[in-house]
């Protein structure tokens, strides 16, 4: 609870306020482009942070996180087309399914660790993705339309407050005492162990909470669009999610959205100058790799305040 | 007359009334008659091309934009249309309907055009169809073929130039049942496993099934885009076909065949059809001779003897230095459609421009030739079918087959009964349908 | 029974031997490196379509026959694959597995969309430069399949001879049991690591272009390939030279036998399925060394 007061302690809350009012009076200053766009960004963000509980704290990168964005995009899609629930039922549903396929998936997965675990979330996202491709009742690989449930501007408002929610989420798990168990896991798991810690037991809790993120991003998406298609679940996703949280910083709580934003309006702005954007972008995540491994936000902390400088986790 | 004698200042001031009088009728003569401004440039007319510009259909949609240019350029150099410029602003969807989808809103609300036209795959249209619905924009649908856009998801603003699958696989399957009589359960329809591919397996066989009461057919599907099909050739060894159909489009389509030949599985085969997109015009030329003897309906075809698709045909080598196809022609033909209409309404205003093109007569290189008929029901074009054969890699028009009957009856807005998906509604669609009177074919020979 | 054997299931059995071998060398390639330098390079698929790409282009412009362009396709992309190593992968050694593996998936991407400009996005269908089938009663094949078995068994002795048989093999193979030992014992680990990553992209461009005229071939060649490889080395385990070759085999048969009763879109979640079973029972595969378990 003590780090709670501290977070809330006055220039910290003051160093809140103003993105989030900066956020809120977007709609207002840009074109409406850029507000879907900045939507679509916050939705990738809520991936972002998903993988992000796992790989700052539990040190597990996962890559195949997009198979809840988008399972949770499907349910919603198909809850609102075919069983006819109303909005915020499809919404539970949705998470209460992810919750589901992350204690499936993290069943085999925490079992092992580093690149293997990578591996595996990676093949079982793209498992998922496959499925969605072959099943012709969801459409196959063209997927399904339904009516929106938002407008452009209500929509951006609904996934800001959902990002803020994750946020908050993010904050209580991460400094419960669950959270600290969690990062001496991650440090390191063999004198874990021997302190008597359930490691399994903990990953496991931990992957399932972890798809909650993107399982609310999902939801969202899918009623923002009046659109699913199974390149929600695809390893593009998974990896875009991985690359923001690296390039905004893993071991930050707005790292993942800051690199989610960056990463989402870089791919816009040089998709309509170069069909081959997409060449820069690779060029740029190994670049970044090489030489800010960090990700920015924990550079751009030691710029502002050296006092700050050490960052949370060691990558 | 006074005959005091004029003071300096009298003179001064009656001398400056005068100028100043002086000046302002000079100012008013000039400006009377000084020549005519410049009149201003009236605001440009913006229309959509939108489809896959890169990827599997980058051929095809290149051929799309072409079509389109060349359409607008004449109209361009003949006045533009209502006297403004007509500006194609280009999108590509990537064959991808979450991007189709955002650049479909993009033409609409930020670019304003008065028409859209795409786009290339059916899936990627049944997303941008409900898009142009929801902002009652004109859609014009020159190229996806799947059946679905005149029945379950049709609109009042929504038209098709060319001829969609429910509508060519009539003609073809008649040509197919009078030329071989098939035994239904020696023919293998293959398709690409997405809308399209569906939309075309059902066409077949529910019509053999409804016009000629042959049941039993079979089917095996791959992914749009396999790169290999050996996996699937035991399930084909096993039904060992004599007839074998294939609604495939893009390099899936020459692979196919190369691949079949290579195990044997074109040997012992009676017949060899495809759908409507199987070959493009401009790439058969890079096929050579596995090409041969294909044969699939066609509603625009190079021999074609309609004067206007001959006229088309040297306009387009003469500006682009290429063999025009289907895609080209189909865009060419529905700009111009646009146009007219337009003209007629005398505004771009949708609504006017929807009830200048029911019923609209019209010609163009699409079809063998004579006027066409866009049909006020489902707003569907009705013109006569080409079946092509390709010999000695050359198209050769070997029938044409009437094209009233082949569109069938229309369901506009074919409801989707409760509880059940898409594709038990449009296996409906077939089942409800009208087969009775068989279309007329007639017997002919065009070459090039 | 003798016909559908030979109708049916002798030619899917050999287009399982020709995937399982095509797969089989990027595999191996994916495992020594990872068994040297602990990367996992999440490129290598792309290298293998890399290598059919520049050999194709070499074949239509300067060189005289298809043979010759996979020796010059395999130089080049050793060449290639020594550049890879020194300029991403070597300043990275010794850091997180992960930033590796995130470097080279960009280097993946920036390859298959590069790829995509330089060429073209559209799948290219090539001739066999063996045109014709070879038929025996009622079994039908290609010869250039046929052929292909031949090539690939004599790729495959030569590097079973290079590991075995050679000075430099057996360096090669200490160095991905113990790689520290080795710099102990004098052995310049650092041109060895060179050596293998440029070994093994050869390899990859070997398949690659063996396998040009069998499918058409497409910038998202390689995207196809690494999924495959990553099935692979979990089943063969990783480093070890021998399982994953066993396992290509294995997966390369499972896919083609299985898709004659089964759908091949099946086959893929049965591969999946698999994967998972092998990684809760056996995790270390076949014969990978439990020290590796991570």
């Amino acid at each position: 609870m003590g780090e709670i007061s501290k977070l809330l302690s006055l220039p910290r809350v003051f160093s809140y306020l103003v993105p989030i009012a900066a956020a809120l009076g977007v709609p207002y200053l840009m074109p409406t482009y850029y507000v879907s766009l900045l939507a679509d960004a916050f939705a990738l963000a809520l991936v972002a942070m998903g993988v992000n509980l796992m790989l700052a704290y539990a040190e597990l990168p996962s890559f195949g996180h997009a198979a809840f964005y988008g399972v949770a995009a499907y349910v919603v899609a198909m809850a609102f087309m075919w069983l006819k629930m109303p909005v915020w039922a499809c919404f539970v549903l949705a998470v209460i399914v992810s919750l589901g396929l992350g204690l499936a998936i993290g069943s085999f997965s925490i079992k092992r660790r580093g690149i293997y675990f990578a591996i595996i979330t990676l093949v079982s996202g793209e498992v998922i993705h496959r499925i969605f491709w072959y099943t012709r009742a969801v459409g196959g690989s063209d997927g399904m339309s339904f009516p929106r449930w938002f407008e452009l501007r209500p929509g951006y408002y609904f996934v800001l407050a959902l990002v803020l929610v994750a946020c908050l989420l993010f904050l209580v798990i991460g400094s419960s005492p669950f959270g600290k168990a969690l990062r001496a896991i991650g440090e390191n798991e063999v004198r874990a162990r021997f302190v008597g810690y359930n490691v399994e037991l903990y990953k496991r809790i931990a992957f399932v909470l972890s798809s909650i993120f993107p399982a609310l991003g999902g939801a969202f998406i899918a009623g923002y669009r009046g659109f699913v298609n199974p390149y929600l679940a695809s390893v593009h996703i998974s990896s875009e999610a991985v690359i923001a949280t690296l390039i905004g910083g893993s071991g930050t709580l707005i790292g993942p959205i800051l690199g989610s934003i960056f990463l989402v309006f870089l791919m816009d702005i040089v998709s309509s100058y170069w069909v081959g954007y997409l060449t820069i972008i690779g060029m740029a995540i190994v670049l970044v790799i090489l030489f800010m491994p960090q990700g920015t936000i924990p550079l751009t902390r030691a710029l502002v305040s050296p006092r700050l400088r050490k960052s949370k986790v060691k990558l | 007359m006074s005959t005091k004698p004029v003071s300096r200042r009298e003179f001064l001031k009656y001398g400056a009334l005068a100028a100043g009088a002086a000046i302002v009728a000079g100012g008013a003569v000039y400006y009377a008659t000084r020549p005519a401004p410049p009149p201003a440039p009236k605001a440009a007319i913006k229309i959509g091309d939108l489809s896959g510009k890169t990827g599997v259909g980058a051929n095809w949609g290149l051929h799309m934009t072409l079509g389109t240019k060349l359409a607008v350029d004449e109209l361009n150099a003949a006045g533009g249309v209502l006297g403004r410029p007509v500006e194609i602003v280009t999108e590509d969807t990537a064959l991808r309907a979450d991007v189709a989808i955002k650049k479909a809103e993009k033409l609409i609300l930020e670019d304003k055009v008065a028409a859209i036209f795409g786009v290339l795959s059916s899936g990627v249209q049944r997303a941008v169809i409900k898009v142009t619905e929801k902002y009652k924009t004109l859609h014009f649908l020159c190229v996806a073929c799947a059946d679905y856009f005149r029945t379950v998801d049709f609109h009042k603003y929504f038209f098709t130039v060319h001829q969609d699958g429910r509508m060519s696989h009539r003609a073809l399957v008649t040509w197919l049942e009078k030329e071989y009589n098939p035994d239904p359960t020696k023919l293998l329809i293959t398709y690409q496993d997405y809308a399209m591919g569906w939309a075309h397996e059902r066409a077949v066989r529910k019509i053999f099934e409804h016009a000629f009461g042959k049941k039993g057919t079979n089917k095996v599907a791959w992914p749009l885009g396999a790169r290999d099909f050996t996996p699937w050739f035991p399930k084909i060894k096993e039904i060992a076909p004599e007839y074998y159909h294939s609604s495939t489009w893009g390099m899936d389509s020459i692979t196919q065949i190369r691949q079949m030949g290579d195990y044997g599985l074109l040997k012992g085969l009676k017949s060899f059809t495809g759908s409507c997109c199987i070959y493009l015009t401009s790439d058969l030329t890079f096929y050579g001779p596995t090409a041969d003897g294909t044969a699939f309906p066609k509603y625009w075809a190079y021999p074609s003897p309609n004067k206007e698709s001959i006229d088309f045909r040297d306009k387009f080598f003469a500006t682009f230095g290429q063999t025009p196809n289907q895609a080209s022609a189909a865009h060419y033909e529905g700009v111009k459609l646009w146009a007219k209409a337009v003209e007629k309404a005398g505004t771009t205003d949708p609504d006017a421009v929807v009830e200048k093109l029911e019923g609209m007569e019209y010609t163009g290189p699409l079809g063998p030739g004579g006027t066409k008929v866009m049909r006020k029901e489902d707003h569907a074009a009705i013109f006569d079918n080409q079946i092509t054969l390709i010999d000695k890699g050359k198209e050769v028009v070997v029938a044409t087959v009437d094209g009233k009957v082949c569109a069938g009856k229309p369901m506009p807005k074919f409801p989707i009964p409760e509880g059940k998906t898409v594709e038990d509604a449009m296996e409906a669609v077939y089942d409800q349908d009208s087969y009775k009177p068989m279309p007329d074919i007639k017997k002919v020979r065009y070459e090039a | 029974m003798l016909e559908y054997v030979l109708r049916v299931i002798l030619p899917s059995f050999f287009d399982g031997l020709i995937l399982g071998a095509s797969f089989g060398l990027v595999a191996l390639g994916l495992s020594i490196i990872f068994g040297i330098t602990g990367v996992i390079n999440f490129s290598h698929g792309d290298l293998f379509m890399l290598g059919s790409y520049i050999g194709l282009t070499l074949l239509w412009s300067i060189l005289p026959n298809f043979w010759i362009s996979i020796i010059v396709a395999a130089l080049v992309l050793g060449a290639i694959g020594i550049m890879i190593e020194r300029l991403i992968c070597r300043p990275l050694y010794g850091k997180a597995p992960l930033l590796i593996f995130v470097a080279t998936f960009g280097l993946a991407l920036f390859l298959r969309e590069a790829a995509k400009l330089i060429w073209s996005p559209n799948p290219i269908s090539v001739d066999a430069p063996l045109i014709g089938h070879m038929s025996f009663g009622v079994f039908y094949y290609p010869i250039y399949r046929l052929a292909i078995l031949i090539i690939f068994s004599i790729v495959y002795a030569s590097v079973w001879f290079f590991f075995n048989k050679t000075k430099y093999g057996a360096i090669v193979r200490a160095a991905t049991e113990n790689s520290q030992m080795l710099a102990c014992l004098g052995v310049n680990v650092s041109r060895v690591r060179m050596f293998t990553f440029s070994l093994a992209s050869a390899l990859a461009a070997v398949g690659g272009m063996i396998m040009l005229p069998i499918a058409s071939l497409s910038p998202e060649a390689g995207a196809l390939v690494i999924l495959w490889c990553f099935y692979i080395i979990v089943l063969g385990g990783m480093g070890s030279i021998g399982g994953t070759v066993l396992a290509a085999f294995v997966i390369g048969e499972i896919f083609t036998l299985g898709s004659v009763w089964l759908e091949p879109r099946e086959m893929e979640i049965l591969g999946f399925l698999i994967l998972i079973t092998v990684l809760i029972v056996r995790p270390r595969g076949f014969f990978g060394k439990p020290l590796l378990l991570e």
